[in-house]
């Protein structure tokens, strides 16, 4: 790959996160962010008053790092997982972590627990879900790609009458609300705390993606034929469903559902740079950081009120997957 | 005598109370071709697989290059022994040389990519076979033919001691079942053990080595192709009446024996 591509990769999403320090209701000069910047390492004078200060490096920046960790965490357990099921129509979800996640979220929220339990539960049930997942897949110790898929449905639907249990019997006038705000994503509320509950999570999935790029190419040719090419492959795809899990777990534990990031992103990806697992996973993670995080900035901006994520990315993914299709055929390149 | 790269004692296979092949025992050398003749369905992937080590034994050994394959792990098992399996779905538009790359896998470790030095290994062999011009091509849109000749390439790049091929011309139309042939007889000429199933008994006197016939009553037949090849050897395996023909050649060509129904 060219080395314009990946200083692209970089920058681009650097570029973003510092528009989004300025972007907003409450206008900040660009200058003004520059300086308040600059004023952690070298002294500047302070021309600002406080609270522009509290807005940029309280508010702005904590939420807009996470959405970066976050869309780029996502899109590469998409890009992992449609390698390592040899299916492009697949994305993190597929194994029941998010319905899951939401089940243990709307239990916190039923219990009236602070955000700090709600983060947490739903981390823990994710982990929980696909775990379940797993061992039902699992037969003589293999874990076919067939019998993952299934149970993960089976999973993931029996999460989602927890869910909807739970949604019954919360109070009407407030805890069913809470709920279904928090099942629709927002990153609204995040804070240095979600910052260092999720982040550590996503860092380390997406390590361990990182590192087993190469063979995740070997394992998109077929189980059978990357074994026979030396891959270990059961335990080559427990530490693909370890690692998107970690990611996703974190990334829905801090934001709630956030849906078509990892489906759609992981195309633009492999149209840009190829389905090479070595780049795409890189190209995956910088598009995905940028993509939610001009999402993010649009749901706290373009209205007076919030406007849920969940929202944003589907309306805006939904057309665009269908122009893609359009335009390829289905023919994946 | 030359090396001898597959030594099976003894080896049964059964899919629950269906018995595969049982006490088979066979020696390979290298340079040897042995081609797999049988019905559909008889066992000659089952048989393949478990030459692999895809698939266990129920009983008896196989050694690969004097070790026993049941003990090598994924990797080593991948250095001795090249497969190319008969059912390939190819879903991502990797470049066919990335495609031969993969060929290395087995010589990188746990977390390790090809180096310059692995490529440079795919590129050399594809130019070898006259596929150079294929190499940034994206595979999913070669023909039939020329994907299985990158695969080829591929088993080549693993430097195995002894490559499997499951009906490597299957699909294939008749130029490219020529070209995919005359591979698989350079490949011979390379120091390896080779071993093809196939559909057409012809196969098996293109090649230097001998045929192994899976009967329908199950009993297997190993020898020189001439002299197991016959009208009713080839009744007991595939139940029908065919003839076999002994055509001459003016010397230095030698004499063809070619398979007809007439």
């Amino acid at each position: 790959m060219r080395r314009g591509a990946w200083l692209a990769m970089i920058l681009v999403p650097l570029a973003v996160l510092y528009a989004s320090l300025f972007i907003g209701r409450f206008n900040i000069p660009p200058a003004d962010v520059a300086r308040i910047l600059a004023s952690r390492w070298v002294s500047v004078t302070a021309g600002w008053p406080a609270s522009v200060e509290i807005v940029v490096m309280e508010i702005r920046l904590p939420r807009a790092i996470l959405a970066m960790f976050v869309g780029a965490g996502l899109s590469m357990s998409g890009a992992a997982f449609q390698g390592m099921f040899r299916n492009p129509l697949v994305s993190a979800d597929i194994l029941g972590v998010t319905a899951a996640s939401a089940f243990g979220a709307a239990l916190a929220l039923l219990l009236s627990r602070g955000v700090v339990e709600v983060e947490l539960l739903a981390f823990l049930f994710g982990m929980v879900g696909v775990a379940l997942t797993y061992l039902l897949a699992c037969t003589y110790r293999r874990t076919p790609m067939l019998m993952l898929v299934l149970s993960g449905i089976i999973v993931a639907a029996f999460f989602s009458a927890l869910l909807s249990g739970a949604k019954y019997v919360a109070d009407p006038d407030s805890k069913l609300p809470a709920i279904t705000y928090w099942l629709l994503g927002s990153l609204n509320g995040s804070s240095m705390q979600s910052l260092g509950m999720a982040v550590p999570p996503i860092i380390v999935g997406g390590a361990g993606l990182m590192l087993v790029r190469w063979r995740l190419n070997v394992l998109s040719m077929g189980d059978e034929e990357a074994a026979s090419l030396g891959v270990r492959t059961d335990r080559l795809k427990g530490i693909i469903i370890v690692c998107t899990t970690l990611i996703t777990a974190a990334a829905v534990s801090v934001c709630g559902i956030v849906g078509w990031v990892g489906l759609v992103i992981p195309h633009l990806a492999r149209m840009w740079v190829g389905p090479d697992h070595r780049n795409l996973l890189p190209a995956a993670g910088s598009i995905g950081a940028t993509y939610l995080l001009i999402i993010d900035d649009m749901a706290r901006s373009v209205s007076p009120s919030e406007i849920p994520l969940g929202i944003l990315t589907a309306i805006l993914g939904a057309p665009y997957f269908a122009y893609l299709l359009r335009k390829t055929q289905g023919a994946w390149q | 005598m030359s090396k001898r790269l597959v030594e099976v004692r003894n080896a049964s296979f059964k899919y629950a109370e269906r018995v595969i092949f049982e006490a088979l025992g066979l020696d390979l050398s290298a340079g040897e071709v042995l081609t797999v003749l049988g019905a559909n369905g008889c066992g000659k992937s089952t048989l393949l697989r478990c030459l692999a080590g895809a698939l266990k034994l129920c009983e008896g050994s196989i050694r690969i290059a004097g070790e026993e394959l049941a003990r090598l792990d994924a990797s080593a098992r991948a250095r001795k022994v090249a497969i190319l399996f008969q059912e390939h779905q190819a879903t991502f538009p990797f470049s066919a040389l990335d495609v031969v790359t993969m060929g290395r896998t087995p010589y990188l470790s746990a977390l390790g990519a090809p180096s310059r030095h692995d490529r440079q290994l795919a590129e050399r062999s594809l130019e070898e076979f006259g596929l150079l011009h294929l190499k940034d091509r994206a595979y999913t849109g070669l023909s039939g033919g020329e994907r299985q000749l990158v695969l080829l390439c591929r088993t080549l790049v693993q430097q195995p001691e002894v490559i499997l091929l499951d009906e490597p011309t299957a699909h294939l139309d008749f130029k490219n079942q020529v070209r995919c042939l005359k591979l698989i007889g350079a490949l011979a000429g390379r120091g390896v053990a080779l071993v093809l199933t196939s559909h057409d008994p012809n196969h098996a006197f293109l090649f230097p080595g001998r045929a192994l016939l899976m009967q329908a009553n199950r009993s297997i037949l190993i020898g020189a192709p001439s002299e197991i090849i016959t009208s009713a050897s080839l009744a007991a395996t595939y139940g029908i009446e065919v003839g076999v023909f002994s055509i001459p050649r003016a010397p230095p060509l030698q004499g063809l024996t070619v398979c007809s129904p007439w």
